[in-house]
């Protein structure tokens, strides 16, 4: 008896982290697709940071993060966005942050 | 000692020992999940940054002239694109051009191969990702045949 009010209460943590945590994982590889995403829009040769900026927004709430920030850095070399936000947790006030990286290069005009 | 008295004692050693194996039972479950996390999370991102380099490589790959100069373009671009994400490839990542036909329309295939090291201190090994991405030809361009 001892020994299961010791581990019912630990085995029900271990199945709330590892579904809390498999929701995470796929807010995480939502937040990074749409980065990568939005980094291939904005390396476009003539395409503006704007309109990439918008689809990863877009497409990171469509995914259920919340609070959503972006940023889009077009350099010579290479493109690069950042996202994050936060991730709806299982239980009210369990929000966990996300946040993507993408770099791709930038596109160039050669004749 | 009373009879009785001993039989509680040894209900109760019986008791905290059998604790003490459930806690060694479950410790290392809990750890075991937390790393098991840990592996297919960094699996699963370094398998994203290889189908993004790969569709970077398959747009860069169709914006070339010749099969030639695009298959060079496509491994330059794999390879800035993820070394710029701090992804390594054991020797490097390997790329593969195919393309229906070399002319404007036509589609361009590039493969992206890539062993990504494991995590050495649990024994987990590495393993190969790959990722193919496709793009339609430039339209707008002349050709060498």
């Amino acid at each position: 008896m001892a020994t299961a009010i010791v581990l019912f209460p630990i085995f029900a943590v271990v199945v709330f982290m590892f579904v809390q945590g498999a929701f995470w994982q796929l807010d995480v590889q939502a937040a990074r697709a749409a980065a990568d995403k939005a980094s291939e829009a904005a390396a476009m040769y003539g395409h503006s940071s704007g309109e990439a900026e918008a689809l990863a927004r877009q497409q990171m709430a469509s995914a259920g993060i919340e609070g959503i920030s972006v940023s889009v850095s077009k350099g010579d070399e290479f493109t690069v966005v950042d996202g994050s936000g936060t991730a709806p947790g299982l239980l009210p006030g369990m929000s966990i942050s996300v946040s993507a990286h993408s770099v791709t290069p930038t596109e160039t005009f050669d004749q | 000692m009373n009879s009785s008295l001993l039989l509680r004692r040894t209900r109760a050693d019986e008791r905290g020992g059998s604790d003490v194996a459930a806690l060694v039972v479950v410790v290392p479950l809990i750890l075991g999940v937390v790393l098991m996390f840990m592996y297919f999370g960094r699996q699963g991102s370094a398998a994203q940054g290889v189908t993004h380099a790969a569709a970077v490589a398959a747009r860069a790959a169709s914006m070339e002239r010749s099969s030639g100069a695009a298959q060079s373009a496509a491994s330059a671009a794999a390879n800035s694109t993820l070394s710029a994400a701090g992804q390594s490839c054991a020797g490097g990542p390997s790329v593969s051009v195919g393309a229906t036909g070399w002319e404007p329309g036509g589609v361009v295939t590039v493969t992206v191969t890539c062993v990504a090291g494991g995590i050495a201190d649990i024994g987990a090994s590495s393993r190969t990702l790959s990722g193919t991405a496709r793009a339609t030809i430039d339209y707008f361009r002349g050709y060498d045949q």
